[in-house]
């Protein structure tokens, strides 16, 4: 009866709603969902228009498309596919933040959502755009539907990166293997400047405020976090440590190269972005369709225009608020659409037909006929 | 012909001035003289060793066999569609690349651009940098600004030689067209040149098996799901030891999902009896690492960089 309810609330919305072609469709591999979230996969559509009939007829519950462009999109196994290119991706969810909530793993709250989407706007804001120079053309942000966010960088320049170029830059962002003082003439200790490019200046520069701005060790300590012993020595020589940051002479203030490789690490720690790495150098991943719903939330895959409005659990709303009778099968508690529904177990209740649906995707709640 | 350019072709053999050259003399690629195809495969053989001494001659024809040596043994290399071959003799060149910028600093920026990288005022763009960038030098540790680094001098001749690598190893590893000649010998060539590589592993030693390894297979037989990079690594280290196909089918046999077919095509393609062709090789120890499959590490593992040299190294040391 679920399913069936289900099934036919998404077919409606396909016959409503005209799903966008992701640029060069018929050079990407789709993969559909009827069951799980992949369950069958190399199939190929030339335009919008033979997606759209596809997903009137089929009604799959997900449907997913390849970052990669290959010449042959339904040739098996995948070498026959003759990859082309690929778009990059990031891929930000609720799993890879460190977020302290007490509700089950597999489930996402507000304060979740709000994490990653600081995250993706820090990812944005302060690497993709500063550091490689990728312009808000350049990128697509998509909520996947769930419980995080798709970048989609769609420039040309991308499309030839292999997977050891993909690994270099999630490398970047997550600055591994971070090295930034190393040992010059006369047993000085050079490292970035305030000004430095790259992760060398934003190291530099957060030091340099936080010294800055603290009266000692315990206000750094409680600003950054941190709790390595060169920050005694730091602020035993406030101004030369000062000094050091300006000038790139880290060795003004005696704090050994080790020591210091040990803060810069530990203070990256603190400012880099959080992402599944895996999805950026799986060329072969497919990824949620824009335009598409979730089978497992009954909300939209959507393209984002204004991050900091977004509301994941108002916005990707597409179904409306007719009363729907359901009957928990469990006690639980959510929010949607700024509202909190109560669920308790066996005793049934109304809901609008959205709430219903996100519910019923859930598996918390059979639907009455 | 010019000497200097004649030198110079040599040294530089992917540039187009180069090409022009090997166009000048006439050289016709389908139908190498035989001191041409040996000089090839033995270039072959110096790129996997890693040694090679610089050709000095007066005489035209030797200088002439060393240009054509590398267009024919790019064809060479590429007809064993081994994975492992290619990315070796792809070092190889660059290898030889880096002696000769060494000795020419001057030509850095025109090499660099007949390689596709742009530089301008000691500038070059993050997509050229991460295609090539030296492991000593990641690019996070670059000065990365609005898509540009601003490079050092002594790391621009390893980008240049990295990223005549990745050509070379991308080029390489497509399906090409060759010359009837090559094709029809192709299983002999094949035959031949691998035997550069493959210092026989002998009869198959399970006791000598790297802590990663076994880890992976006691996973597989209490039935762990295996995701694809694990099942990757542990079908292609073991279709390397010499291990029957049918013998790995059935160590998967106990992961959630089995398919015994589908398995099999697996294991069979990881081996190149299926697809592409290409024989596999496990990744080396630092992305075992990177996917987080280094475990157990012993005190051998700090000496190798590879599953597999810990394989034969143990074995030898077992005997």
């Amino acid at each position: 009866m679920n399913r069936g309810f289900i099934l036919r609330k998404f077919r409606e919305y396909y016959s409503k709603n005209e799903v966008k072609a992701p640029p060069q469709i018929e050079q990407r591999e789709f993969g559909i969902g009827l069951e799980k979230k992949i369950d069958s996969r190399h199939m190929q559509f030339q335009n919008a228009d033979k997606l759209n009939f596809y997903l009137r007829s089929a009604v799959p519950l997900y449907i997913s498309y390849s970052a990669a462009f290959y010449e042959f999109p339904e040739a098996r196994p995948m070498p026959n596919k003759n990859r082309t290119g690929a778009d990059l991706i990031f891929d930000l969810d609720a799993d890879e933040c460190d977020v302290s909530c007490t509700h089950p793993h597999d489930e996402v709250c507000s304060d979740c959502m709000r994490q990653v989407k600081l995250e993706t706007e820090r990812l944005v804001n302060g690497f993709l755009k500063p550091d490689f120079g990728f312009k808000n053309d350049d990128l697509t942000i998509v909520f996947s539907g769930n419980r995080g966010f798709h970048i989609h960088v769609r420039s040309d320049i991308v499309h030839d990166f292999d997977q050891n170029a993909r690994k270099e830059i999630v490398e970047y962002i997550g600055a591994e293997k971070i090295k930034l003082v190393h040992p010059g003439e006369n047993r000085q200790l050079y490292g970035p400047t305030i000004q430095s490019a790259g992760w060398g200046g934003k190291i530099a520069l957060t030091l340099y405020e936080t010294i800055r701005s603290s009266e000692n060790t315990k206000e750094f300590k409680k600003k950054t976090g941190l709790l390595t012993p060169a920050i005694n020595n730091i602020f035993r020589n406030k101004t030369a440590a000062l000094e050091a940051m300006r000038t790139g002479i880290w060795s003004k203030v005696p704090v050994s190269a080790n020591a210091w490789d040990d803060l810069v690490k530990d203070l990256a720690g603190k400012l880099r972005v959080n992402l599944d790495k895996n999805v950026t150098m799986d060329m072969a991943r497919l990824l949620r369709l824009p335009g598409s719903l979730h089978g497992g939330t009954g909300l939209v895959a959507c393209e984002i225009t204004d991050l900091h409005k977004f509301d994941a659990f108002s916005d990707p709303i597409v179904f409306g608020d007719t009363p729907c009778k359901v009957t928990p099968k469990q006690n639980k508690t959510f929010l949607l659409n700024k509202k909190e529904y109560s669920l308790e177990k066996e005793k049934s209740i109304e809901l609008p037909e959205y709430a219903a649906i996100y519910a019923i995707c859930k598996n918390w709640v059979n639907i009455h006929d | 012909m010019d000497r200097e350019e004649l030198e110079y072709a040599i040294s530089y053999p992917f540039t187009s001035k180069a090409k022009k050259v090997v166009e000048q003399t006439g050289f016709n690629l389908d139908d190498p003289p035989l001191e041409v195809l040996d000089r090839a495969k033995q270039r072959i053989e110096e790129n996997i060793r890693g040694s090679f001494e610089p050709v000095k001659s007066s005489s035209e024809k030797i200088l002439l066999t060393e240009l054509f040596s590398y267009p024919v043994a790019k064809i060479l290399a590429s007809l064993t569609t081994d994975y492992s071959l290619i990315q070796r003799f792809s070092r190889g060149e660059a290898a030889r690349l880096s002696r000769h910028l060494l000795n020419d600093p001057h030509r850095l920026s025109e090499i660099a651009k007949e390689l596709g990288i742009n530089i301008s005022e000691n500038q070059i763009s993050f997509a050229d940098y991460v295609k090539a960038a030296p492991e000593k030098y990641p690019l996070v540790n670059a000065p990365l600004k609005q898509g540009v680094i601003q490079i050092d001098d002594r790391i621009l001749p390893e980008i240049i030689a990295n990223t005549l690598r990745s050509k070379l190893s991308q080029e390489l590893s497509k399906k090409i067209n060759v010359p009837q000649v090559y094709s029809k010998q192709a299983s002999a060539f094949k035959k031949e040149l691998l035997s550069f590589t493959t210092e026989d592993l002998g009869p198959l030693k399970i006791e000598a098996f790297p802590p990663c390894i076994n880890t992976l297979i006691n996973q597989a037989k209490l039935g762990s799901p295996m995701p694809h990079q694990p099942r990757f690594v542990l079908s292609s280290f073991l279709v390397n030891t010499g291990m029957p196909t049918e013998n790995i089918v059935r160590l998967f046999a106990n992961t959630p999902n089995f398919n015994e077919n589908k398995t099999r095509y697996y294991v069979e393609y990881s081996a190149g009896k299926r697809g592409s062709g290409i024989k596999y090789t496990p990744p080396s120890c630092k992305k075992m690492d990177f996917y987080s499959l280094c475990r157990n590490k012993d005190a051998l593992c700090n000496s190798i960089h590879h599953p597999l040299s810990y394989y034969s190294r143990k074995k030898r040391d077992k005997k």
